[in-house]
């Protein structure tokens, strides 16, 4: 099936009254989502999975995918009007979005970041029409050695783009791969680490892990935050529907930086590891670097709000090309979808193309058709958002915990499954007060299963022998980059320890001869 | 910072038992793996990890330990103490009370300003959710000794 047979099968598939409700719904709370601080794509995703248990596949992954990138163009909203991100991926828009809005523009910058996230969201969602099928094609090529290497290539890339420490960050991916080992052995059947617990054989459930370590452990950090609730005045900027519009001279200054992030974000959307955050930050130090007035980035210039917001709408899209082609997730929201696909028996890879093409160009389709109803979603009706963030935290989160009791216990009707989620809600929230990341955890939870299975395949093919791992090509260069990246991680983090020390000891020094 | 060391600690220790229960399992050997033979390598690689992490902390923690804040503690005790009296309740009150009761712990937690309105907001609540999860959606919720 070639790309336009393809996308035309897609339309009919999104087209149906069920997957445009479905398309509708999943962007509609994925907007809500981005708008409301504490809640993110992954706890959203794990809070709604058991909905989509009565859904089909197709139908399940439209919905869910419309709030993975639904939450990008939310996220924006806060940011501009009351300078609080929605997100972390428009943390960056604060900068120059509330700035913008303190100056009387903040229309512009709604509308700015609403169409550029449309535009970028549209390139993204070509590039993934373009780049997927051959992609998957050159996957069929993937036998156990290459799927192992890829795997270890994206717990490299996982850890090196970890935002924090990359040793916290590799801890967390092998806790992962070790819950994932819970359970029966794939290939002896012997169980592992059960304790003797009859409910542990089958392994841990992905819905109780999830809920517990992004819902249950966020709203705990959330309602810490002891003190008297604040009413949020997101009015006083709030725009009328006829200012969202952006000038013609909005428009010329934001051109090239939405064509750039769009593009900056799309390729980092690619990379396991790579982030609406890692797009957004990138694309905003990329056109500060660029740009002609520099030091206009922070007094409120349109450039500074463009770049990001498609940056890390691009990236939405562009994190869709690993699950769909390899069956990898590029981290913890697209690993639920996958999760999901699983549940739905539809087993994400390069041959999903051709043995589940209504899924895939189904979901392909209903991008486009999504990024039209966000577009409406978040220009017109910007006054319901803003009403949105003035829901009290005391009605907001213990629903959302006891959301989390309904789905993890109706996925098996099994009461140690709720046991499970509070145990990974107490965990989440440990971790998190550690700063340890939550997203290579989800990433080896998910992965370990297909890594362990994987090279043990390969052991089996070639009877025992180490060699098969580098006998063909695309598994030595996978191995290679896996060994680079771990490399450049290794010597920029000692660079930078020898430079804080330098700085270090240049700062006591002077402040001894003072 | 000593919680960052406490953590590596736990973690080395973790290392050690996955370590340890791995080899019982029979790892075999790298030609022909055993059952504990990748979970017992998880496991030595957190150990070695959590050293690392353990000579080098990690700068970026948040500056307040756990317990330098009794009154955020506070709150956070209570909500898992919470939750934990929710569970041993389960079986027993079954699922509606047993949740409905929690529901209205939660909220008075939360900053919702009155028992009387927690309860307002409960009732109608447990109610929407008896009727979509428990009636439409037939999900088969423990009832407890009352038969609710």
């Amino acid at each position: 099936m070639d790309i336009l047979q393809g996308m035309l099968h897609g339309f009919g598939v999104a087209f149906t009254p069920a997957n445009l409700l479905a398309c509708f719904f999943g962007v509609l709370i994925g907007t809500a989502v981005g708008v409301l601080p504490g809640i993110g794509p992954s706890g959203s995703i794990a809070l709604l999975l058991p909905l989509t248990f009565s859904m089909d596949a197709t139908s399940a992954v439209i919905m869910l995918a419309g709030i993975y990138y639904g939450t990008m163009y939310g996220g924006s909203t806060t940011s501009i009007l009351i300078n609080v991100p929605g997100e972390a991926q428009s943390v960056i828009t604060c900068i120059d979005g509330f700035q913008m809005a303190s100056q009387g523009r903040a229309g512009p910058a709604l509308g700015i970041s609403a169409f550029g996230s449309f535009i970028a969201g549209t390139i993204g969602v070509i590039g993934l029409m373009v780049l997927a099928p051959p992609l998957a094609r050159f996957a069929l090529e993937f036998g156990p050695a290459e799927i192992f290497s890829l795997v270890l290539l994206a717990f490299a890339l996982v850890g090196y783009l970890a935002s924090g420490s990359m040793v916290k960050a590799l801890m967390m991916a092998i806790l992962g791969l070790l819950f994932a080992s819970v359970g029966m052995e794939i290939i002896t059947a012997v169980p592992r680490f059960t304790f003797g617990n009859v409910n542990l054989q089958s392994g841990i459930g992905l819905v109780p892990l999830i809920m517990g370590l992004f819902g249950v452990s966020e709203v705990i950090l959330s309602l810490e935050e002891t003190g008297p609730e604040v009413e949020i005045n997101a009015k006083k900027y709030a725009p009328r529907f006829w200012e969202l519009f952006p000038t013609r001279k909005d428009w010329k200054d934001s051109f090239w930086p939405i064509t750039r992030g769009s593009l900056i974000g799309f390729l980092i959307g690619i990379l396991p590891g790579g982030s609406g955050i890692v797009a957004s930050f990138s694309s905003y130090a990329i056109e500060k670097k660029i740009s002609r007035h520099p030091e206009k980035f922070g007094q409120g210039t349109i450039e500074g709000v463009a770049g990001p917001e498609s940056a890390n709408n691009a990236a939405a899209q562009g994190a869709f090309i690993p699950l769909l082609t390899l069956g990898i997730p590029g981290g913890s929201a697209i690993a639920l979808i996958l999760g999901a696909l699983r549940i739905h028996g539809v087993i994400p890879g390069p041959l999903l193309i051709k043995e589940h093409p209504e899924v895939f160009w189904g979901v392909v389709a209903s991008m486009y058709i999504g990024n039209f109803f966000l577009l409406i979603l978040n220009l017109p009706l910007i006054g319901m958002w803003v009403r949105l963030l003035n829901i009290p935290k005391y009605l907001l989160y213990p629903m959302i915990v006891l959301f989390c009791i309904i789905g993890a216990y109706s996925v098996d009707n099994n009461l140690f499954d709720v046991g499970l989620l509070f145990f990974f809600g107490f965990l989440g929230y440990v971790l998190k007060r550690l700063n340890f990341e939550l997203a290579p955890l989800i990433l080896g939870f998910i992965l370990g299963p297909i890594l362990e299975s994987s090279a043990k395949q390969a052991l089996i093919m070639s009877g025992g022998r180490l060699d098969i791992f580098v006998s063909s090509p695309i598994a030595t260069v996978l191995l290679s980059l896996s060994g680079l990246v771990i490399l450049t991680a290794v010597v920029s983090t000692l660079r930078r320890s020898k430079a804080m020390e330098a700085l270090k000891r240049e700062m006591e020094a002077s402040m001894d001869k003072e | 910072m000593l919680q960052d060391r406490i953590a590596s600690l736990v973690f080395v220790v973790l290392g050690i038992v996955v370590m340890i229960e791995s080899a019982r399992l029979s790892l075999d050997n790298i030609h022909n793996p055993g059952p504990g033979f990748v979970p017992f390598f998880l496991g030595l690689f957190m150990v070695i990890l959590s050293f690392l992490s353990l000579m080098a902390p990690d700068k970026k923690v948040r500056a307040e330990a756990f317990w330098n804040n009794w009154q955020r503690g506070k709150s956070t005790f209570f909500i898992f103490a919470g939750m934990l009296v929710y569970l041993v309740l389960l079986k027993m009150m079954g699922f509606y009370l047993d949740t409905l009761c929690c529901l209205i712990y939660l909220i008075k937690l939360s900053g919702g300003r009155s028992f009387k309105r927690s309860i307002l907001i409960s009732i109608p609540t447990m109610i929407v959710i008896y009727i979509i999860f428990g009636r439409l959606l037939i999900i088969p919720f423990p009832r407890g000794i009352l038969g609710i």
